[in-house]
């Protein structure tokens, strides 16, 4: 039996020894079993793909400059408006940090290390500092785009340099990324709850949102917002101040995090690792879910009117299902929805990039409302075990969904006409005809994009060998996304037709063949995948 | 009536052997203990008899039909030793699900007395997500039950639940067998060896012993 361990006053110099010598040796251990040519193919494809998002971006977007009225407004109200994006951004952290983030353990860690007399503020912090490089990357490399994007926007006598934006940029996204990773970890070691972070969170927005009501800049965050419009407001130190003293808050307290959340967090990120390395988005989007503690309710919204006898399982099944969704996710799919409707809108008047917003919208959407046939894909036992042929039962599982977005579809609708109302100018003909073909395509090839991604998350033998061929495991990735867009292509082209061809005859013949492709694929599923039994 | 017939019923892993060619066969009415030791390759015959794992060799039919096909998954209920549940839905709703799914008409009244029957009263509108291991197995053993069948296999059920629930369930399956059900359960607990009729004893996939309940050779498989 081992001696028992001797009173030991904490010697934060051997922990970090202790520490940096397991670092040493797992860093080693990966390093030696890694395969260096996939590693470079996979860095490879990621930056083409990145260059190509970026360059697509860059033509996408209008090249129109802003007017000097305009750059007045951004210099009176700019600040403010940005800092109400930090604002945001440090009320989603603390609400992360009341969970247990920002930082993820593994859960050998929580369970060997941060159980071991080493001192927790040691082990945190240095998985703190690792985390932090992502953060500063991730801010300076967003800010520096947007910061070349504004630059390029400039009118005639204000400054155009690239450098000076881009530095503008750079240091306001790095700051904002500040603020909200460390008013998380500033949550998580005090220990924040939901409520106070909520009400912390809270009270931020709404200082900023103060600002731009009054046109002073009041709020540290407006001070950081200055900064990104550094040549052309005067700025000052005091936003800086405040995001790294609060950083340094965040630094000292980081060893009083709580080893429950912890734990929990390790277990779901280690699973969303795993799903994310086999391209699972369900998996992926189930714990991500799951991380923001996002549970089905225990009560539903109302209960279902008794009905006697058999028949209608699935049915019954699924409204079950979505009657217990919380009410993040009925917010998420109404904000989606009228996002969807606007960026249509915002297409149909010459915008044609939102087509591709539609496209993600729509994509989440039926992601999010395809739960019950999603659960039968998680639990395939159940659905193996019943006498019913495998492929009509899993069809018939989209029967509630397939409802869901008819409602979703009105509610966009109704969301594109407010903001084409509010637009205004001139449209193209035919806009009522357009929306209902683009309604009909949407419910069709939402359901039908949302079990297509089901299936490659969840390859067979066949697809499993087909997604080992990086390039075409990428379409096959990519497959539902192009449905759900293929439902909006009809807007695109209805707006680059010419009297006097129809707008509406034209979007229809684009529409039905990706009903068609949703139907085949449905039917694809059903007969190959769902083999009837 | 011969309920469950297994002819050379083989599965392999590569070089592992999980179950060597097995021949058995299982009737109305009995009450079957399968025990072996971890890893003897009792819940690997139960998963090819429900038809979840595909037989590498040799065949197992339920009454008569192929196993996991849709005549034979109508008469076979299986019970996993992992309870497999849905997240979104309560116990009164599983059953509901489940009921509906096999078309029975009366599957509230069948539903009100197991769940009562397990205990399950004061639970059944909650989501069984946020249950311990003991309930989450009682809801599954309800959905088990509640579902027509002939052939009724269930791996190690008695895990997790507390005394009085161990008693209820032994009942019950007792009850189940005597009905005309074959009923066939994978298990550790020699308690309940006093009531089976019969059992089967496993070891690294190969079959020891078939027969009348012999303590001793029970207890010498086991160790």
């Amino acid at each position: 039996m081992p001696a028992p361990a001797p009173d030991r006053a904490t010697d934060r110099a051997a922990d970090r020894r202790a520490l940096h010598a397991l670092k040493a040796g797992r860093r080693a251990e990966r390093l030696r079993n890694v395969d260096w040519i996939d590693a470079l193919y996979r860095a490879y494809m990621v930056g083409i793909s990145s260059l190509a998002i970026l360059l697509g971006l860059s033509f996408a977007v209008a090249d129109a400059h802003l007017s000097l009225s305009n750059v007045e407004q951004w210099r009176l109200h700019g600040p403010a408006i940005v800092g109400l994006v930090a604002a945001v951004a440090a009320a989603m952290g603390l609400r992360s940090g009341s969970h247990g983030g920002p930082i993820v353990f593994e859960s050998a860690d929580v369970q060997h290390v941060l159980l071991s007399p080493v001192d927790r503020g040691v082990v945190v912090r240095a998985t703190a500092v690792r985390q932090l490089r992502t953060v500063v990357a991730l801010g300076v490399l967003i800010g520096s785009l947007l910061g070349v994007t504004v630059a390029d926007r400039m009118p005639a006598g204000i400054t155009r340099s690239p450098a000076v934006w881009l530095l503008s940029g750079a240091a306001t996204a790095t700051l904002i990324a500040l603020t909200a990773w460390a008013a998380a970890l500033t949550a998580a070691g005090l220990r924040m709850t939901r409520m106070a972070a909520s009400v912390v969170g809270l009270l931020v927005v709404g200082w900023s949102v103060a600002d731009i009501a009054t046109g002073h800049a009041t709020s540290p965050l407006s001070h950081v917002g200055a900064i990104a419009l550094a040549p052309i407001v005067p700025i000052d130190p005091l936003g800086i101040a405040v995001v790294l003293a609060l950083l340094a808050v965040a630094l000292v307290r980081a060893g009083n995090v709580s080893l429950e959340p912890a734990m929990y967090r390790a277990r779901l990120v280690q699973s969303l690792r795993f799903a994310a390395t086999f391209q699972d988005l369900r998996a992926v989007i189930t714990l991500r879910h799951q991380l923001a503690h996002e549970a089905p309710r225990s009560r539903p919204w109302f209960h279902l009117p008794a009905l006697r006898g058999p028949g209608r399982a699935t049915w019954r099944r699924d409204w079950s299902g979505a009657l217990r969704w919380p009410g993040a996710r009925v917010a998420r799919i109404v904000t989606l929805t009228i996002v969807t409707g606007a960026a249509a809108a915002a297409a149909w008047h010459g915008n044609t990039p939102f087509v591709a917003l539609c496209a993600v919208t729509t994509c989440a959407i039926a992601l999010d409302t395809t739960e019950g046939f999603a659960q039968e894909t998680d639990h395939p036992d159940i659905g193996l075990g019943l006498p019913l042929p495998l492929g009509p039962f899993m069809l018939r599982h989209l029967a509630t969904p397939t409802a869901i977005i008819s409602l979703c579809a009105a509610l966009g609708a109704g969301a594109a006409a407010v903001t084409g109302a509010l637009l205004g100018g001139h449209t193209p003909a035919g806009g009522a005809a357009v929306t209902l073909i683009v309604v009909v395509a949407a419910v069709v090839t939402m359901p039908a994009a949302a079990a297509l991604s089901m299936y490659v998350g969840r390859p067979d033998r066949d697809l499993g060998i087909a997604l080992r061929y990086p390039g075409l495991g990428y379409a096959l990735q990519a497959a539902p996304l192009v449905l759900t867009a293929l439902a909006f292509v009809p807007i695109a082209v209805a707006t680059a037709v010419d009297p006097p061809i129809s707008p509406s005859r034209v979007a229809f013949t684009v529409a039905w063949p990706a009903i068609v492709v949703a139907v085949g694929v449905l039917a694809f599923l059903r007969t190959r995948v769902w083999q009837t039994r | 009536m011969s309920s469950l017939v297994a002819e050379g019923l083989t599965k392999e892993y590569d070089d592992l052997v999980a179950l060597a060619p097995l021949d058995l066969t299982c009737r109305s009415g009995e009450l079957i203990a399968l025990v072996g030791h971890n890893g003897s390759g009792k819940s690997t015959f139960l998963r090819l008899a429900a038809g979840l794992l595909d037989a590498s060799g040799g065949e197992v039919r339920i009454d008569g039909m192929p196993a996991g096909s849709v005549a034979a998954r109508a008469a076979l209920s299986f019970v996993p030793d992992e309870p497999v549940l849905y997240d979104d839905l309560s116990v009164e709703e599983h059953v509901e699900y489940i009921g509906r799914l096999h078309g029975i008409v009366d599957w509230p009244t069948r539903a009100d007395e197991l769940i009562e029957r397990f205990d399950l009263d004061a639970r059944s509108e909650d989501l069984p997500r946020r249950f311990s291991r003991g309930l989450r197995q009682k809801t599954a053993l309800v959905l088990g039950f509640v579902r027509p069948f002939s052939v009724l296999l269930v791996d190690e059920p008695f895990v997790g639940l507390d005394p009085a629930g161990q008693r209820s369930l032994t009942e019950l399956l007792v009850e189940t067998a005597a009905g005309g059900a074959c009923v066939l359960v994978a298990t550790h607990q020699l308690d309940f060896l006093e009531r089976a009729d019969r059992a089967i004893g496993l070891r690294d996939g190969h079959l020891q012993f078939s027969g009348p309940v012999d303590h001793d050779k029970v207890r010498a498989l086991l160790g």
